[in-house]
């Protein structure tokens, strides 16, 4: 995928497995050659002497094949990448195009424009349709045509099946040889055979291996359903925009956005209900995706507010070459019934969060909180911050302080040097931040003990409310008491003193 | 503090706290349960940190967009002649309260309003325990009002339980208060 082209050079990639150099992925040119994947380089140079070789990088290929069954959602929302099986690496997608192919004008209309859309995107690609996943996936890799195929009833799958090999299957290699051996070279062949035929022939293997057998028959015929898990989540709605040429301009993709949001918000308003979650999909010409999320704290379907928290992140799409097809889709939806105009107290509360979600949008969620009542002796822990959606923020249950509690609590008390009177005097002067303050008032002590339950090790603090030379007032503690000799209860040093909060 | 506080006490809407984290750590969060002590539902409260002025302006201006507001009170370190320009005019287009608390030793020339220099005064006993403070004293200056009025200085008394008006603490008063002896034996007398 995505090679260079070098005229007259054969090119592949290559792996390095037990030290040794083996064929990872050929070009066409090369596969004209001979060369397969699997040969060592050794032997491809004899061949070809003159073979351009690069490194092979598993990983970005798997990024780039997911990423292309993102951009493949634009035919169905049920693509996945074909999934690992056995010694078969991923490097297929498979789309269930069960209901879609209509909009697109047919199934072979449909196979044309992806084929298009792809090369355009200079990607090769060889496809096929049929009624099951495992047919779709043995006819695109190991029929012998040219081009994409379609296989409209069972019938033709059987036929089309009829003489391709039995790896097409996806057996393991245990069961294949097994195979081979009884003559059963082609699946057409295995497929004559009635079932009891066959346990019988295989009786001696693993148990697991004529399962596994069966169950693929079973897959082909269509006897056993294998859904496709897809690789993004299901909308609940969608609306889409295709255009004829492609878009980069910021004010095109703004009215657009206007636009399907205007569609979007008339449809969901039609079936009384509201999207929480909304993701506009942009598809660029050259097979790849990209995505803007939004969220709401309250489901809704207001045209001018879901507009502009879109248009509030469309800085970060990149369009290149172009988009050709922007895509709305709503999840999460509720029902909401219609809201009556001119509620006053209804209004305020939707506009209230309509601006909680337009700051959440621009600043992060976690710049926006709430005050949130916690039981604690602690003054720093009866407060918490809660997101802003939060109901229950408890201050209804709280009791009143029997003390004056200050306006403004700092995050964390800040130690200060203080001289007071031992063992329970209030500060005569301290120095905190580096300015010396003089009290001319005190009030306190406030005893507050701590949390025993907690923290066995904490030690009881005393409050003291101070007023110092020019009016300021602030909220200071002792940590520890004064045992005997003036030394501390629990510990072997004095007690510290603390800054915790300021008064109005 | 206390000033803004009364000026959003009677309305039962919500308000927004506009600040950044290092003012945050400076000053202190505001604290719940004496919001509510002094009779401000602390649910009202919404606290938005910003990381820089411009989301602090941008934030300062949405809100104030926003019809459902009591007001919209931000914490700021300085702020532009015509940032502060454009938030009066938003405030005034949408009728909604804009308050700054500008933490800033220098005059800052701005756009507003009004503007007050609060600092806190001395304040008298208290009738039982001479030693403890008394009801806070802010000396509101008024620098400067748009709608002509005259700049004075006014000491207002904010008691923390009765926090519904600010009574104006004249000045006889206050000295009487304040000259009363420190040393006494017994219960004091208080006069006046």
């Amino acid at each position: 995928m995505g090679q260079a082209e070098l005229p007259g050079r054969a090119f592949a990639l290559t792996e390095t497995e037990n030290q040794m150099q083996k064929l990872y992925a050929v070009c066409p040119r090369a596969s004209a050659l001979g060369l397969t994947k699997g040969m060592t380089l050794a032997e491809a140079r004899a061949i070809r002497p003159d073979i351009v070789t690069d490194a092979s990088n598993p990983e970005r290929d798997a990024k780039k094949l997911e990423g292309l069954a993102r951009w493949l959602v634009r035919y169905t929302p049920l693509t996945a990448v074909d999934d690992t099986i056995g010694n078969y690496c991923s490097d297929g997608i498979l789309l269930d195009i069960t209901g879609c192919a209509h909009l697109f004008g047919g199934e072979r209309a449909m196979l044309t424009d992806i084929e298009h859309r792809l090369e355009h995107a200079g990607i090769r690609a060889r496809m096929a349709i049929a009624e099951s996943r495992s047919t779709a996936w043995a006819l695109a890799r190991y029929y012998p045509a040219e081009g994409s195929m379609i296989s409209k009833t069972s019938a033709e799958s059987t036929e089309m099946l009829a003489n391709l090999p039995v790896r097409a299957l996806r057996l393991d290699s245990g069961s294949e040889l097994t195979l081979h051996r009884l003559g059963l070279k082609s699946i057409g062949s295995l497929l004559k055979l009635p079932r009891s035929a066959l346990a019988q022939r295989f009786r001696g293997r693993p148990s697991k291996e004529i399962t596994a057998l069966l169950t693929r028959l079973d897959q082909v015929s269509g006897r056993y359903d294998e859904p496709v898990s897809p690789l993004t989540l299901l909308p609940s709605w969608r609306v889409q925009q295709t255009f004829s040429e492609p878009v980069q301009h910021r004010p095109q993709i703004d009215i657009t956005i206007k636009a399907l949001v205007n569609k979007l918000a008339s449809m969901l308003a039609e079936a009384e209900q509201a999207a929480r979650r909304l993701a506009l999909q942009a598809f660029r010409v050259d097979g790849s995706l990209q995505e803007i999320i939004i969220g709401t704290n309250r489901p809704s379907r207001d045209k001018a507010h879901l507009t502009r928290l879109l248009l509030e992140k469309t800085d970060t799409l990149e369009a290149e070459f172009g988009f050709d097809l922007l895509m709305l889709n709503a999840f999460e939806t509720e029902h909401l019934p219609p809201v009556q105009t001119g509620n006053a107290s209804a209004q305020h509360s939707q506009s209230a969060s309509e601006l909680l979600d337009r700051l959440s949008i621009r600043l992060g969620p976690q710049a926006i909180g709430r005050l949130k009542h916690r039981e604690s002796h602690l003054p720093e822990r009866t407060q918490t911050l809660a997101p802003a959606h939060e109901k229950r923020l408890g201050w209804d249950k709280s009791f009143p302080n029997t003390a004056p509690r200050p306006l403004r609590l700092l995050l964390r008390p800040e130690v200060m040097d203080v001289l007071a009177e031992v063992p329970e005097g209030a500060p005569r002067r301290f120095l905190w931040r580096r300015t010396e303050h003089r009290t001319t008032k005190a009030e306190g002590p406030e005893r507050i003990a701590c949390e025993w339950w907690i923290n066995p090790e904490a030690e009881t603090r005393d409050y003291y409310r101070v007023e110092v030379i020019g009016g300021a007032r602030f909220w200071v503690f002792r940590y520890g008491l004064y045992g005997v000799n003036g030394v501390r209860h629990a510990s072997n040093s004095k007690p510290a003193w603390y800054m915790h909060g300021f008064f109005a | 503090m206390a000033l803004l506080l009364t000026s959003v006490k009677h309305d039962a809407r919500p308000f927004l706290w506009i600040t950044n984290r290092a003012l945050l750590r400076e000053h202190g969060l505001p604290y719940g349960p004496a919001l509510k002590a002094s009779g401000i539902d602390p649910t009202r409260l919404l606290l938005v940190r910003c990381k820089n002025l411009q989301e602090t302006l941008w934030a300062l201006e949405e809100g104030l967009k926003s019809k459902a507001l009591a007001a919209v009170i931000g914490e700021l370190g300085q702020i532009s002649l015509t940032a502060s320009r454009r938030l009066v005019l938003t405030a005034r287009a949408h009728n909604t309260q804009g308050l700054l608390l500008l933490r800033s030793e220098k005059t800052i020339s701005s756009a507003a309003y009004s503007r007050w220099q609060v600092s806190p005064e001395a304040s008298s006993g208290v009738a039982f325990d001479h030693r403890a403070p008394g009801d806070s004293v802010l000396n509101a200056h008024l620098v400067k009002h748009r709608g002509g009025q005259r700049p004075y200085q006014q000491k207002l008394k904010w008691a923390h339980n009765a926090p519904d008006h600010l009574p104006v603490v004249t000045p006889v008063a206050n000295q009487h208060l304040v000259n009363q002896p420190a040393t006494h034996n017994g219960p004091s007398r208080i006069a006046g």
